[in-house]
């Protein structure tokens, strides 16, 4: 028996479990005593393994659950209650056992498990395992019943018109909530786990009709390369499914918390994956643009949403330049500036004590450690912080002669901008200090050099072989219609543009 | 034959196009010996009719085989000779490069002479063009398009702030000085036409109509240049010609709004110019070293040169060479050498070898 739960360990229990050539499978012996010690041992008699026997006509056999997954109630009425009253004069057990399994179990969802791990998946998902002696196989049933968040307008999306649903934990939750949709038969749910020790359920959702067959290989590619024992976030995945080797501040993996998001990206022939335990999905591949395109956009009239979009280009600039250039313009090159604009910064700077560079660098950071603290801090708390900041910040700072007002103002505006486009937020705040060094050091010029270099840097990334600046360059004008500007829904309706069909894009179009 | 990067004909253009407006912006009459700016609206068209056929021997050897470069057609045609033969065009690319650099050099001292560090400028804009270079034809044909806007708008830009300030009086007649000024300006915008030898690497990477896009990138840029001359003698007239910088100087004349010398901020687009430019020849230099030495020494040799180039601002403040005629004509020559004669030599290689190989095979 050690022999088997060695073996056991040795394929279960950490090593690589994704690669379908190493052999994995513990069998079950036809003694229930046995197999349910192997649950034991597995589960090192964990307390919330639950193990209830039932004698069926002088055949032992056991339902085995793990507590606080499964319904209860479910689990009584349709599993326990039909055995506990059921009557048959079968004597051979592999009869007695199929008898039950057709006749006397009433649940739905009812599969068949001959192997330890599949039977250790089943009930870590919170069915119910169903055993009897003389059986070397064993019945799954489907009794879950966890507690979990209802679903609710995710806090970081909000939209001002449409659904206020959004993604929660559970992933068959999430499942449905795609499903419900997109009711085509096309979209698919490809489920596979991930992290050797935590097993998290992740789903591939696309449409078949849709989706590039090469993007989707190098996708099930880069997941079947992770070997970490934990996946208990959709970042730790992040970093796999992103350009590798390539050192890049934006991310080529989007990010979202509304399941009209993701059917709206799918249908353009993206791949969306769901990982349990959270609500955060990922969408594969990801271009830059997309970063500005928000689900508001298109319930809105389309010379507000091209308005909208064209604010939310400006405070991306804005959020990560106006600081560097603010500084590099004020010491540098001051001649570009209005003369009244440049004597008020000239009295701020002359009356206080920091270099302009220094100063601008040291309330970024102030604000940036207001910030962590907002976050991290219990919320009844959060109001003295604002009051703080306010207040110390805003207007001790200035009234004291340490900081310039026009300095203060520019951080504000910066602070503002950079949450207008939310998702971009990481690149922004390291930009924006980099900007004000390169500002600082070597005025407009310096300001040129790095902004090069990141556009180069941007200009490189190619995301499952499509250009990371696609539509932009290559540059696609029929593209722009969903870009530039958000063209009506006669127009955007004409034809629907894949991810893959863009212009730059290695990946062919290859449908199933 | 390896996997080449796949960049549309239009992102090469576009390329070139921003390449050979870097060199327009810093035109000027003093660099080339002093001569009437206004006669050379006539060397433009004059340029741009040379520029095909010093174009057309490149682009008709890409036309006998498509899939290969004229390095490759050398590496195959000409034995060991092929290593003298590909080092001509490195060096011709590195000499760009330098040039461009030296350029920028000249300019932000001369012009600008800002309260900076100049070799630290120049250090970081080398580095930024070597990461560039660094990062491949495809990523710089992208970042061109981004770069192709910004200066098509500081162009207009240009354009409407200077329109008021333009004075019919300053253009002085025709040939007023005779015809030697026409005769230099050709000299002068054939000698900074590199963007045609650069099309011999060029020409199998795009896809598209090669032959359309030689036609719009010509013309746009003399179209271009014919502006710069039209705006520099309409409001500088004779003043343009004691200029270093003309279009730098008619730049700072121009105001919009409340905003006046905008000098700076063009100045900053024309950086980014630089950069592709710089970029892009360094990467052609590497193809080069990677066709004689291989792949790895194409990405060592990239950083190397980089490397060396940023020393240069230590040792030459302020490069003389580059304002005098003999550094023109020694461009055209070279020019003409690796646009024309080694191209031609190449053409005659290809179609006589297979002759020399069938008649081999049959004795």
């Amino acid at each position: 028996m050690f022999g088997i739960i060695d073996h056991f360990q040795k394929v279960y229990m950490g090593k690589s479990n994704n690669n379908p050539n190493i052999e994995k499978s513990t069998f079950f012996s036809k003694s229930i005593t046995q197999n349910i010690e192997f649950f034991k041992q597995s589960f090192q008699n964990s307390a919330d393994l639950s193990v209830r026997y039932l004698n069926i006509s002088g055949t032992q056999s056991a339902i085995i659950t793990i507590s606080g997954l499964v319904d209860k109630n479910v689990l009584t009425q349709s599993v326990v209650n039909p055995i506990i009253f059921c009557e048959t004069s079968i004597e051979n057990s592999v009869e007695k056992y199929k008898y039950i399994k057709d006749n006397i179990i009433s649940s739905v969802d009812q599969t068949e498990v001959s192997t330890l791990e599949d039977a250790i998946n089943a009930i870590a998902s919170g069915n119910a395992i169903f055993a009897m002696d003389g059986c070397d196989v064993m019945l799954s049933v489907g009794v879950q019943g966890y507690p979990f968040r209802s679903i609710s307008e995710p806090s970081s999306e909000i939209m001002q018109r449409g659904s206020r649903e959004g993604f929660v934990e559970p992933i068959m939750i999430n499942m449905t909530l795609i499903r419900r949709r997109i009711k085509s038969p096309n979209l698919k749910f490809e489920l596979t786990s991930l992290g050797t020790v935590s097993k998290t359920s992740i789903a591939l959702c696309y449409l078949t009709n849709k989706v590039s067959k090469d993007i989707l290989k190098k996708i099930k590619q880069k997941l079947s390369n992770i070997n970490l024992e934990m996946i208990m976030d959709s970042g730790y995945v992040i970093p796999y499914l992103d350009d590798q080797g390539d050192f890049s501040l934006f991310s080529s993996v989007g990010m979202t918390e509304r399941p009209d998001t993701v059917c709206g990206k799918i249908s353009e022939g993206r791949i969306a994956i769901l990982i349990d335990g959270t609500p955060t999905v990922l969408i594969v591949p990801y271009l830059f643009v997309e970063y500005f395109q928000h689900l508001d956009d298109y319930s809105m009239h389309p010379y507000f949403a091209t308005f909208t979009r064209w604010l939310k280009y400006f405070a991306f600039l804005l959020s990560t330049l106006l600081p560097g250039l603010y500084v590099g313009l004020s010491t540098f090159n001051p001649e570009i500036l209005p003369f009244p604009i440049f004597n008020k910064i000239a009295l701020a700077v002359g009356t206080t004590p920091f270099s302009l560079m220094f100063e601008t660098i040291l309330i970024h950071l102030i604000y940036e450690i207001m910030r962590e603290a907002g976050l991290r801090i219990p919320r009844p708390l959060s109001h003295a912080v604002s009051i703080v900041g306010a207040l110390v910040i805003g207007e001790t700072a200035v009234s004291s002669g340490l900081v310039g007002a026009p300095t203060l103002m520019v951080v504000a505006l910066t602070a503002i901008s950079s949450y207008v486009v939310p998702n971009l937020y990481e690149p922004i705040s390291i930009l924006k200090f980099v900007f004000i060094i390169a500002g600082g050091l070597l005025g407009i010029w310096g300001i040129m050099i790095v902004f090069t270099a990141v556009l180069i840097n941007i200009c490189s990334k190619n995301t499952y072989g499509v250009p990371f600046t696609s539509p932009l360059s290559p540059f696609n004008i029929f593209a722009m219609r969903d870009v530039l500007v958000r063209s009506g829904w006669s127009f955007l309706s004409k034809k629907s543009i894949k991810v893959q069909d863009l212009p730059g894009s290695e990946v062919k179009n290859n449908l199933f | 034959m390896e996997k080449r990067p796949s960049v549309t004909v239009s992102q090469i253009f576009v390329m070139l196009f921003i390449s050979r407006m870097v060199i327009s912006m810093t035109y000027g009459t003093l660099l080339i010996g002093n001569c009437d700016t206004w006669d050379h609206i006539i060397s433009a068209p004059i340029a741009f009719l040379l520029t095909f056929l010093l174009t057309y021997p490149i682009y008709k050897l890409f036309k006998m085989d498509i899939r290969m470069n004229l390095i490759d057609n050398i590496q195959e045609l000409t034995g060991k000779l092929s290593i003298l033969l590909i080092s001509i065009y490195v060096i011709y690319y590195l000499i760009v490069s330098f040039h461009t650099l030296a350029i920028f050099n000249n300019f932000i001292i001369n012009a600008v002479d800002p309260p900076m560090s100049i070799p630290l400028l120049s250090i970081l804009l080398l580095s930024s063009a070597c990461y560039g270079a660094y990062k491949g034809i495809e990523a710089l044909a992208r970042t061109s398009n981004f770069i192709l806007m910004a200066t098509i708008l500081s162009i207009v830009f240009f354009s409407i702030s200077l329109f008021s300030s333009i004075e019919p009086i300053n253009f002085e007649p025709l040939f007023y000085n005779g015809y030697s000024s026409v005769i230099e300006g050709v000299f002068y915008m054939l000698s900074q036409s590199a963007c045609i030898p650069a099309l011999a690497v060029l020409f199998p990477m795009a896809k598209g109509n090669h032959k359309l896009g030689v036609f719009f990138w010509n013309t746009s840029v003399y179209i271009v240049f014919s502006i710069f001359i039209i705006f520099i003698t309409g409001t500088m007239g004779e003043f343009a010609t004691t200029q270093l910088f003309p279009v730098y100087t008619a730049a700072g004349i121009g105001k919009f709004g409340s905003f006046r010398h905008l000098d700076s901020l063009y100045l900053a687009i024309w950086m980014s110019g630089i950069f592709l430019k710089l970029s892009l020849f360094l990467l052609l230099a590497g193809e080069g070293i990677k066709k004689i030495l291989g792949e790895r020494a194409r990405k060592i040799s990239i950083i190397i040169f980089s490397a060396v180039m940023s020393a240069f601002p230590f040792f030459y403040e302020n490069f003389q060479i580059l304002r005098e005629e003999l550094f023109t004509r020694l461009l055209f020559w070279y020019l003409i050498l690796i646009s024309i004669i080694i191209p031609i030599f190449v053409i005659v290689l290809k179609k006589v070898k297979p002759k020399k190989e069938k008649i081999r095979i049959e004795n």
